[in-house]
């Protein structure tokens, strides 16, 4: 019988119960001797190493802990399951915890009471923040104060949080030398929440950057900057969701003139975007260029595939889930690497020329 | 000058209640009115009674608003596979609309999974998929007085589904629709017969002693539309690579099949994917069905002939039933509408030569 079964794996697996009595001393102080505890004599801690190391015996398998993570995403897991790549995200995580055996618990959203319920005492081994959080934020400090380390999907350069470590600005210039190479100047934004202390929808006016908190945005903004394509309107919308990106599209519609180039902050941004746009009659990319970022595969646009940066949300969420084991084993943070890339796509094509005088016949 | 600590006493008076009924419910002790025990919670919350690294209140069942989920297999597949993530968002969609969090289980055959179970006291249990024998999990959430919503449960004394999919008039549908085309060799890829993970060609037993009740009925459906499958592949996970794996062998066979009916969408996925690596079109030389009617994007323009059944659906009376059988309700199952759908995934059988 399966159960029979389950019993006979664990008599097999080594605990710190067996480590104790092979060499010879009390539970807690083989505990303590596998943490390096100096009150613990020396030949002690080397004979229980020995005995732990020829068990096989995996400290992290017995570390007293409640086995749970905790995964956060600002506006709410529910956004996130409409979103194809944070579901990648989430996958990568959750297949790299169960393999530690550990459960995700989705913590409900910000600024309603079960947030706060969980993360002022629920016992979490570990909580990952994946959007929307800044390095200050409220969850962050609660979480913190009571001990839990936290992983940040989304973190500021000197964050010294645990995060992944992608080439993400590099590929995202090279996007925008893509569109630059077919002959485009200025670029109008459909950009993600730009800062974490407001909620806003509509064109904004961006001087500069220094109001910008929110981590993606930022860099996205300032890398379009970088590149020499000269910023039109922006266009903040409130969550990266179709929708926002058909809103986003209706403003630009009622401008006098349509942007050449409309750069998206994300591929479902500018899902919306073609979308809205095509309803009009307007042509992608002959009238109007449309690029994105995450690069999904959309088959709603099909024939049109989005020019974009594309990366593997399954392996970021992996590397994260590898920081957390890392993490919770006491080993030192070695952040992950993941390597994105530029896609050309078909939704880029040469800026439409400037429209010619009507001539009435 | 520091504040004094915050005492019960004051807890108590500031959510209008008695030093004693505070006290209890601080240690998750009696039974209380939910809005009793939630001023008593919103007031301790506030003065910062207990909390320094603690809970202020021991975690028990009835307390933690969290529900335990025993998902699919491999667990990615639960975020990968359309249908498995439209379940687990409307399960999640309707529980978190009633302030319950969920949360994903370690798989149940993880020698941990018995300490998170432990760790975290929940207040009801879902369980998801047939490929487990949950019969230890159902075991231990009993002798916890825990409520278990099963959409699927594994092993040999598995309870029936509380959300029932009939999956026989939509596969009948499905023969029909073949017959129809003319084909008459067909093959199945089918999902596991039984818990235990195997991965092949398996002699085409009669469908009554097949264990999982998915496979089982979907084989029947067939059966009873008058289309019995000549060849019948298993696969241990509903993951695209096993059905391109399966097609290679299937379409060696000889009579070779005209036509694949796949038991999930991911699994026609695969066989499509694997038809395309030798060559084959779809459905010129061969004819492929799914069972989710879910989008899938490789297969754009095309669009798979299928059954579709709503995930969110199904995720969200799951979720009403398990939330019934937490305040303590005993509810009926529900039955989850199908329907077979025709794409362009499926023609004529090719002319035998």
């Amino acid at each position: 019988m399966s159960v029979n079964h389950r019993e006979d794996a664990r008599k097999e697996r080594p605990t710190l119960e067996v480590v104790a009595r092979r060499a010879y001393v009390a539970k807690s102080t083989a505990s303590r001797a596998l943490r390096g505890d100096p009150r613990i004599a020396a030949d002690t801690r080397k004979r229980v190493a020995e005995v732990a190391l020829e068990l096989g015996y995996d400290p992290l398998v017995e570390a007293p802990r409640s086995g749970i993570a905790g995964i956060v995403s600002a506006s709410g897991m529910d956004d996130s399951f409409a979103d194809p790549f944070q579901m990648d995200i989430v996958s990568g995580i959750a297949e790299g915890l169960s393999a530690l055996g550990m459960g995700v618990l989705f913590v409900p959203p910000a600024g309603t009471a079960g947030h706060d319920d969980v993360v002022s005492r629920i016992p979490l081994d570990v909580c990952f923040l994946l959007h929307g959080f800044s390095t200050y934020s409220s969850t962050r400090a609660s979480l913190q104060r009571r001990g839990v380390p936290v992983l940040v999907l989304e973190a500021e350069p000197d964050d010294p949080a645990p995060s992944v470590r992608t080439n993400e600005r590099q590929a995202f210039r090279d996007l925008m030398d893509i569109v630059i190479g077919v002959g485009h100047r200025r670029a109008a934004v459909v950009s993600l929440p730009l800062s974490h202390h407001r909620v806003n929808r509509g064109f904004v006016t961006l001087t500069d950057l220094g109001g910008v908190d929110v981590v993606p945005a930022r860099e996205r903004l300032e890398v379009m900057e970088e590149s020499g394509l000269e910023r039109a309107e922006v266009f903040e919308t409130t969550r990266s969701l179709e929708d926002e990106g058909e809103l986003a599209a209706a403003a630009f519609l009622a401008l006098p003139e349509l942007p050449t180039l409309i750069v998206c902050h994300s591929d479902l941004l500018a899902v919306g975007v073609v979308t809205a746009l095509t309803h009009a009659g307007v042509r992608i990319p002959e009238d109007v260029s449309v690029t994105g970022f995450d690069g999904l595969d959309i088959p709603l646009l099909a024939p049109l595939v989005l020019a974009s940066v594309t990366q593997d949300g399954y392996e970021k969420g992996r590397l994260l889930a590898d920081q957390a084991r890392r993490l919770l084993t006491g080993q030192p943070p070695a952040p992950g690497e993941l390597y994105l890339t530029a896609r050309a796509g078909n939704s880029v094509g040469p800026p439409r020329p400037k429209p010619a005088a009507v001539v009435t016949q | 000058m520091s504040a004094p600590k915050p005492t019960v006493r004051a807890v108590a008076t500031r959510a209008g209640v008695a030093p004693s009924t505070a006290s209890l419910i601080l240690r998750g002790e009696g039974k209380f009115a939910h809005d009793t025990v939630a001023r008593v919670r919103d007031s301790a919350r506030d003065l910062g009674y207990g909390l320094d690294g603690r809970p202020p209140w021991p975690l028990a069942p009835g307390s933690t608003n969290i529900a335990g989920v025993v998902a699919y297999t491999p667990i990615h597949g639960t975020f990968r596979d359309a249908h498995s993530q439209d379940v687990i968002r409307g399960l999640h969609r309707t529980l978190a609309a009633n302030s319950v969090a969920l949360m994903l289980l370690p798989p149940i055959h993880n020698h941990r999974f018995d300490d998170v179970f432990a760790a975290m006291p929940l207040d009801v249990v879902f369980l998801l998929t047939t490929a487990y024998d949950t019969s230890s999990v159902r075991k231990a959430a009993h002798e916890r007085g825990l409520a278990v919503a099963h959409l699927e449960s594994g092993g040999p004394d598995a309870p029936p589904p509380m959300v029932r999919v009939d999956d026989i008039p939509p596969m009948a549908d499905v023969a029909r629709h073949l017959l129809g085309l003319g084909h008459r060799t067909i093959a199945s890829i089918t999902m596991r017969y039984s818990t235990v993970p195997r991965f092949g060609l398996v002699p085409p037993s009669p469908y009554e002693e097949i264990e999982n009740p998915i496979t089982r009925g979907r084989l029947e459906g067939l059966v009873v539309g008058g289309l019995a499958p000549t060849y019948v592949y298993e696969v241990a996970h509903s993951a695209a690579a096993e059905a391109a794996e399966a097609v290679k062998v299937l379409m060696r066979l000889d009579p070779i099949p005209t036509a694949i009916v796949c038991q999930s969408d991911t699994l026609a996925e695969g066989a499509i994917s694997g038809l395309r690596e030798l060559g084959l079109s779809v459905p010129q030389d061969v004819s492929v069905t799914g069972y989710d009617a879910t989008l899938i994007p490789s297969l754009a323009p095309h669009v798979l002939t299928s059954v579709h059944q709503d995930g969110v659906v199904k995720g969200e009376l799951l979720a009403r039933i398990g939330l019934a059988m937490r305040a303590g309700e005993n509810p009926p199952p529900a039955t989850l509408p199908t329907f077979f759908l025709a794409g362009t995934t499926t023609g004529p059988a090719p002319a035998t030569t």
